[in-house]
């Protein structure tokens, strides 16, 4: 048995990207309206995976067979979410130690 | 009917997975407390693997399928394949695992973590049963990362005890040391044969077309991955401090999952390992062999010294794989590998045996408190007690043997044809495996009892902790008899018959293109196996060697005689020994200085883990001699002598920087942004939603202003929208917040 037979059928690549774009917007709104810093950076993540969405679909209906850039990309996007979060959550752990809080209306150090 | 459980022999592996990942999801809430989906998954299991071994048995033909996993200009697959080893396997670890979930129940019943224990135990099972049925290396090394995984989370199950967090975290870097040759290997056996496939691979080798030396290294990676994972010499100092995890964990890796790994990679990688052997300086088997027997006496020795039940029971595992890679090493894999499945049995029997024991004592793990355990707990004595004559192997040769007999006595006749030498390392650890497991069950369960604290309260205990026991002593009781048609089963069964038969391989170098190069380039023929061209010089393995089947026979009733009189010597001294108590022999230990030595010694298992202690503080004090170095030598020379060099420079470039730079080009530019700086200082807001709102809506005109202006223009116009917009927006912000400020 194959992958290809449990899934006979390709899903258009249009439905990806709309679902790529919801959740787009979904994690757009998160950023926006999230107070938290945790939960703003998980919204990021949500961005990032849509646009990692984008990359597979694109990938999948790729000209040639075997084109398979756009998944790498993923996988090292991926990898670079991964460090961007590590990053991210040590600058807020850090920044916890010193102001204690998270909430990012109570960070703006750096108002003009 | 039996046909379609091979075909689907995928779901074994799958249902725990499933059972894994609802008991996650759903902690205690999950039916049965969390223990009811991963046992009722483990169960399906079972069944399916006794239908695929039944359909092994009926003479099906083994099968391989699977499907593409990536395609990178070149495909790989993941491919599973069933044969009649695989199906054995898997039967052997289902139930282990099935009998081990079953047991939990009673042993973990307080446990807060209950339904966690269950999914890790789901999830360790299943990757197991993904490594013996996958037949592709991507797979299988994948499987074998994750049983190392789930090893780790569950020895360190208890990781609030300090002891538990070390324990786990030193099995997980001692078997990743051995990972790095498996992954060499892997990588190795790629650029050698341009596939992970292992029927692929093993069609190349036995053609003979992989030259020895890199046959070496795959061979020696292999099997640095096989020594962390199965506990060999160097790396075995895992395994002991491994018992810091709950008991069924315990008897989980060592019968059926984590050791088993590496003796069944080796096992299954036998083409690969097989085509070294007679090649003079690169014959790997040689060194699996010598690791194998040497471990097996050296474990052995550390066992007698060790006061904590499940240590000794430790020990005397790594010594029985020890046995294993002997078996492998002088080229006996079906001995190696059915020692493999007779230990999976007795090994669990004894470690349940023992956490029956230890629950019975109220969590009582030093042998020396307890003792006269045989009256109060009877099915626990009777069956440990099985199992106890498994381990050590006793038998008639010719006539009866428990399960451990037959597989030990097989592996010792082909050690004894291969060398002397090695056949007595393992019949001196036949002599002190008896003599270790009598001290065991004498200060245990014979004898009076000694802290009257933990007798007070001995009990045995219940059913769920018992039947498991009784039937694990009924594998432990007969599995040996069926040596004989089993060997004859497994080759019939076998997946990977060789394309090419060996002997029918030409001796001579096959001309490879590249081979040939080297050829002219040295200027005459390419040498064989010498050399720096040797690397590139395929030569065909030899075939394997066959010894007389009277020669054989000789060898196995002359091994098993003496080995036997081996287990007998080591009964007899151990009951002298330790029959009435540990007190005489402890004053005569006491009263005797070379005694009293080695004494010390073994109980400090011979300081290996205090040697690779200092060798890790030894490489910290290098590199920080090195950072000293690099401090006060590098950093004065280098560093502050350009620094130096610098400053003076700048003295004179400084000078004609104020006088002309500054003046003239310099103090016009900050005007400028000063005035515009106070313009965008507005937008300044701090406030970080305020950013990713002007972000996304600069986004957004990027993207409408396309629609209308093509080229750099449209991007001109988004920037100049978005900062109008910041600027509107932020000073607004500006105002508000300045006037919360200072109302």
């Amino acid at each position: 048995m194959s992958l290809n037979d449990i899934f006979p059928e390709t899903v258009p690549t249009g439905y990806y990207l709309v679902f790529a774009a919801l959740l787009f917007c979904i994690g757009l709104f998160g950023l926006v309206s999230r107070r938290n810093a945790i939960g703003m950076l998980l919204s990021i993540e949500l961005m990032m995976n849509a646009v990692n969405v984008n990359l597979a679909a694109f990938s999948r209906s790729g000209l040639e067979v075997g084109q398979i850039q756009g998944q790498l990309l993923v996988v090292f996007t991926v990898t670079v979410a991964v460090a961007e979060a590590a990053v991210g959550l040590a600058i807020i752990v850090a920044m916890f130690k010193l102001r204690k809080t998270v909430n990012a209306d109570e960070l703006n150090l750096l108002r003009g | 009917m039996l046909e379609f459980f091979a075909q689907t022999a995928y779901v074994i592996p799958a249902l725990p997975v499933v059972a894994f990942a609802v008991v996650i999801c759903f902690g205690d809430r999950a039916p049965g407390r969390g223990a009811g989906l991963p046992i009722a998954a483990m169960t399906v299991s079972t069944m399916w693997a006794f239908g695929v071994l039944g359909y092994c048995l009926t003479g099906g033909e083994p099968l391989s399928y699977g499907f593409e996993w990536a395609n990178v200009g070149r495909s790989f697959f993941f491919t599973i394949t069933v044969d009649a080893a695989a199906a054995t396997m898997l039967a052997m670890v289902s139930i282990v695992a099935l009998l081990v979930m079953i047991y939990s129940t009673g042993y973990m019943h307080d446990d807060p973590l209950y339904a966690r224990f269950f999914a890790f135990l789901a999830l360790f099972s299943s990757s197991m049963l993904g490594l013996v049925l996958s037949s592709n290396l991507i797979l299988l090394f994948m499987c074998w990362e994750l049983v190392g995984l789930m090893s780790y989370l569950l020895i360190g199950f208890w990781f609030h005890k300090p002891e538990a967090a070390r324990a786990c975290k030193k099995a997980f870097l001692t078997t990743r040391l051995g990972d790095v040759g498996f992954n060499i290997a892997i990588i190795a056996l790629f650029v050698a044969t341009r596939s992970l496939d292992l029927r692929e691979i093993f069609t190349k080798v036995t053609a003979g077309e992989v030259a020895p030396p890199m046959l070496f290294l795959i061979s020696l990676g292999l099997f640095a991955g096989a020594v962390g994972k199965s506990a060999q010499f160097p790396l075995h100092v895992w395994l002991p401090d491994a018992m810091e995890g709950p008991t069924p964990v315990s008897a989980l890796i060592h019968a059926a999952t984590m050791v088993a790994a590496g003796v069944w990679l080796i096992y299954r990688m036998q083409p690969v390992i097989q085509a070294t052997a007679g090649m003079g300086p690169y014959d790997a088997m040689k060194w699996i062999a010598i690791i194998g027997g040497f471990t097996a006496l050296f474990a052995a020795t550390i066992a007698i010294a060790q006061d904590d039940i499940k240590r000794v029971l430790a020990y005397s595992t790594i010594s029985q794989l020890g046995y294993m890679m002997l078996g492998l090493g002088v080229g006996a894999f079906f001995a190696g590998f059915f020692h493999l499945l007779t230990h999976a049995f007795f090994k669990a029997l004894l470690f349940l045996g023992s956490g029956s024991v230890i629950i019975g004592c109220h969590h009582e793990q030093d042998m020396k408190k307890m003792g006269g355990l045989a009256k109060v707990m009877p099915i626990t004595f009777v069956t440990f007690t099985i199992g106890t004559l498994a381990l050590m192997g006793v038998g008639v040769p010719g006539w009866y043997g428990f399960s451990g007999f037959h597989s030990k006595e097989m592996i010792l006749a082909h050690a004894w044809l291969e060398s002397p030498v090695l056949a007595w390392m393992g019949l001196a650890g036949a002599f002190l495996t008896p003599f270790y497991m009598t001290r065991l069950i004498c200060l245990t369960f014979l004898g009076k009892t000694r802290d009257p604290h933990v007798a007070e309260h001995a009990h045995e205990t219940p059913a769920n902790m018992t039947v498991p026991l009784v039937i694990l002593a009924v594998f432990a009781l007969g599995a040996g008899w069926f040596a004989q048609p089993f060997e004859a089963w497994l080759e019939e069964g076998y997946a990977f018959q060789h394309e090419t038969d060996p002997a029918e391989v030409r001796r001579e170098p096959k001309q490879t293109p590249m081979a040939a190069g080297v050829a002219t380039l040295g200027g005459g023929e390419a040498p064989v196996g010498e050399g720096a061209d040797a690397w590139m010089v395929p030569v065909a393995p030899l075939p394997p060697k066959v010894h007389s089947h009277e020669a054989h026979h000789a060898a196995e009733m002359a091994v098993g005689w003496i080995a036997t009189g081996c287990v007998l010597a080591g009964v007899l001294l151990g009951l002298l020994l330790w029959g009435r108590g540990p007190d005489r022999t402890a004053a005569m230990v006491k009263r005797s200085r070379p005694l009293g030595l080695a004494r010390t010694v073994l109980a400090n298992k011979y300081y290996i883990d205090e040697l690779y202690l200092f060798l890790a503080k030894l490489a910290i004090e290098f590199m920080g001699m090195v950072a000293r170095f690099d401090l006060h030598v590098l950093d004065r020379v280098f560093v502050r002598g350009w620094a130096w060099l610098v400053l003076q420079i700048k003295t004179v470039v400084g000078w004609f920087d104020k006088q002309f730079i500054d003046r003239i080009l310099v103090h016009a530019g900050p005007f400028a942004i000063y005035v515009l700086g106070g313009v965008l200082q507005m937008a300044q807001t701090g406030s970080v939603h305020f950013y990713a709102l002007v972000t996304a809506m600069g986004a957004l005109v990027l993207i409408a202003s396309a629609l209308f202006v093509e080229g750099i223009l449209n991007i001109i116009l988004a920037l100049v929208v978005m900062v109008a917009l910041a600027g509107v927006v932020g000073a607004s912000l500006f105002r508000r917040q300045r006037k919360a400020v200072r109302p």
